[in-house]
Parts: C-alpha cells; structure tokens; sequence
C-alpha cells in the first residue's frame, strides 16, 4: 500500500507542473540533439551526392536507374532542401525552449512569447507550402517525399497544428495585456 | 493619461508622507508610487477606499478628469 501511495505521489509530480516542463525541456533538447545529428547527416549525404565515384554514389545511381529517375539532380535538390528544413527545425525548437524557459520563470505571459508561437505558426505553414511545392516538382523521383494515403496532398495533423499556434497566439497575446493591466492596478 | 492623481496634494494638505500612506493603507510603497506618479492603469474600490478613509477625503479630492493631458499607453 505504501509503495502505491509513493507511485502515486511520484506519477502526480512527474506529471504536475514542473514534472511536465523539466520533461519538455528535455524532449527539447532531445529534439534539438537529434536535429542537429540529422543536419550532420544530411550534409554529409549531400557531399556524397557530389562524388560520383564513390561507392555509395554508385549504388545510388543504380536505384535511381531502377526507379526510372535520370539523375542525381533531383536527389541533391531534395537533399540541399532537407538542410533548409533541419535548420528551420532548429529554429522552431529553439524558439520553443525559450517559450519554456519563460514559463520555468513564471512569467509566461508576455508579449514577446506571443509573437514566437505567431512566428512559429508562419514558419510551420511556410515549410508545409514549400514542401507541397518540392514534392510536386519532384514527382515520380524514387526519393520523393511520402505522404499519408489520405487521397490528400496534404496532412490534416499539419494544418490543425499551424491554425492551434495561430490561437496560441493571441490567447497569449491577451494574456500579456491582462497581465500588463494587472500590473499596472493598485 | 487624462485622469489626473492628485495623491501628492492631499498628503501635503494632511502633511503625511507616502511611506506613513503605504503603512496606513497596507499597501506597498512601490505600488503607492505606481498611483501618485500616474503610471497606475487601473485602482481598484478597495485601494480607492482605503486612501479616501486614511486621508480624510472623497474619491474626487484625488482624482481628476483632464481631457487635455495625452493618454500614455
């Protein structure tokens, strides 16, 4: 019995408050980690794409033969754009851990975290854009992007994530003038 | 800020400090500060009150309408 009531007390505060921040913190970081490590990679993909003479450049060649695609071009053009793309990501989870921090401070509510989840919300919708854009231009390349079979040419998930920032936002930003107002009564 | 605090008038017309104000009103010095230099955004009854019944005065005696003064926002 003792050891459920200490279970219990540990899950209310893993879960509690700060439980879940520090566990957002580290998911972050996490994030952040293997961001960087799917950069690194994906930079070092990129060289290879450069060095015909490689012997993973050949088996390359020999897939994308066998794919029906006619040449590296459109492989290095989707690789160039997956660099963007972990940088952006970087820039969201960073963006993301400030928000964090400032909650940690207990002092959430301002301005300026409004305006980073509205700038996440645009880089988010921007990236979703571009990547349509990629994906229908690199149609019928054997590294095409693969989306959901949802008879859609895009994911639902994605558009209900960016339209929730865009309300984050100004629920924020409300926030931030409440608590401005609060601040300024006697 | 078009409502004008007029604490500084009534202290000096009770001759009492803000300091002895803050004390007698429970109120924090710094907060007192915010109103008697106009930067306050809102004073709630209870505060109003509290000052009115210290100092012996009406809610008029401390605050004023000028329509001239810019509002700073």
């Amino acid at each position: 019995m003792a050891t459920l009531r200490r279970f219990g007390r540990g899950l209310r505060e893993a879960t509690g408050d700060t439980g879940t921040l520090q566990f957002t913190r580290i998911a972050l970081w996490g994030a952040i980690g293997l961001n960087a490590l799917a950069g690194v990679a994906t930079l070092w993909f990129l060289w290879v794409t450069y060095q015909p003479d490689s012997q993973i450049s050949r088996i390359l060649s020999s897939k994308l033969r066998a794919s029906g695609a006619t040449s590296h071009d459109s492989l290095r053009a989707m690789t160039a754009f997956q660099v963007g793309v972990v940088v952006i990501v970087a820039y969201v989870l960073y963006t993301l851990l400030a928000i964090v921090d400032s909650v940690d401070e207990g002092d959430p509510f301002v301005q300026s975290n409004a305006a980073r989840l509205r700038r996440i919300a645009w880089t988010i919708m921007g990236l979703e854009i571009v990547r349509w854009v990629v994906a229908a231009i690199l149609r019928g390349s054997a590294v095409a992007l693969e989306r959901p079979n949802l008879g859609l040419p895009f994911s639902t998930a994605e558009i209900v994530a960016v339209l929730m920032l865009f309300v984050l936002a100004r629920v924020f930003e409300h926030g931030a003038q409440m608590r401005d107002d609060l601040a300024g009564t006697v | 800020m078009p409502i004008v605090v007029k604490l500084d008038d009534m202290l000096y017309a009770r001759r009492m400090t803000l300091t002895e104000l803050a004390d007698r009103v429970g109120m924090t010095l710094a907060n007192l500060s915010i109103l008697k230099t106009g930067k306050a955004r809102a004073v709630r009854f209870s505060t109003l009150e509290a000052i009115c019944q210290v100092l012996r005065c009406q809610p008029g005696d401390l605050l004023q309408y000028e329509p001239s003064t810019r509002a700073r926002r």
